[in-house]
């Protein structure tokens, strides 16, 4: 099953109030005319040094020298 | 999956570093969670945005999420959920960005064009 399918079965089973949808829908329409769009295909992905789970700093560039990286950027564990 | 095509997978948030893990636990995760922390990142890679009140609130009274509990004090910020394939010059091969959190990139598409960047080397 695709993610898009998984996910559309977990909206539907979740079945928020239209008033509560009407909410989230704006919310996202405002953060869109924000300009806030991420990177463009073709696009130098900015390097990079964060903090990850063990404490370990961790450099974009230097994961790069390795191989592909995938950036997965989401809103949190909650 | 992605690790045998020779990519690495790293997931970004604004959290705090989790100290609700162990140290084992935390060591048993395969990829690196990064803590955007001052969401620098976020900027950078132009993400980031402030939650609106509206949505501030009904997370607030409705959903029962305080978002300061895991960014921080003041730090109601957010990013657009994302991902990139980037290869090995740091080039966009592919991604999706969407406010809408239920919009995400499949990981089928994600596999593909990890597959197209090592068919060109």
């Amino acid at each position: 099953m695709s993610l898009k399918d998984r996910i559309a079965e977990f909206n539907a089973k979740r079945n928020r109030p239209p008033e509560i949808m009407a909410i989230v829908q704006r919310g996202n329409a405002y953060v869109k005319d924000s300009g806030a769009s991420g990177l463009h295909i073709g696009e130098h992905a900015p390097d990079f040094i964060l903090t990850n789970q063990r404490g370990e700093m961790v450099r974009l560039s230097e994961r790069l020298s390795r191989g592909p990286v995938i950036l997965n950027f989401y809103r949190g564990v909650w | 999956m992605i690790r045998s095509l020779g990519a690495d997978l790293v997931a970004i948030s604004p959290e705090l570093p989790d100290n609700t893990l162990t140290m084992a636990e935390k060591h048993a995760i395969p990829i690196d969670i990064l803590s955007d922390a001052t969401s620098e990142v976020l900027k950078k890679y132009r993400l980031w945005f402030a939650v609106p009140a509206e949505v501030k609130a009904l997370y607030l009274e409705k959903f029962g999420i305080n978002l300061e509990k895991y960014n921080g004090a003041g730090r109601w910020e957010l990013p657009v959920p994302a991902t990139y394939v980037l290869d090995k010059d740091g080039i966009v091969r592919a991604g999706q960005a969407d406010p809408d959190y239920t919009i995400r990139m499949e990981p089928a598409e994600v596999v593909a064009a990890v597959r197209e960047i090592g068919n060109r080397r």
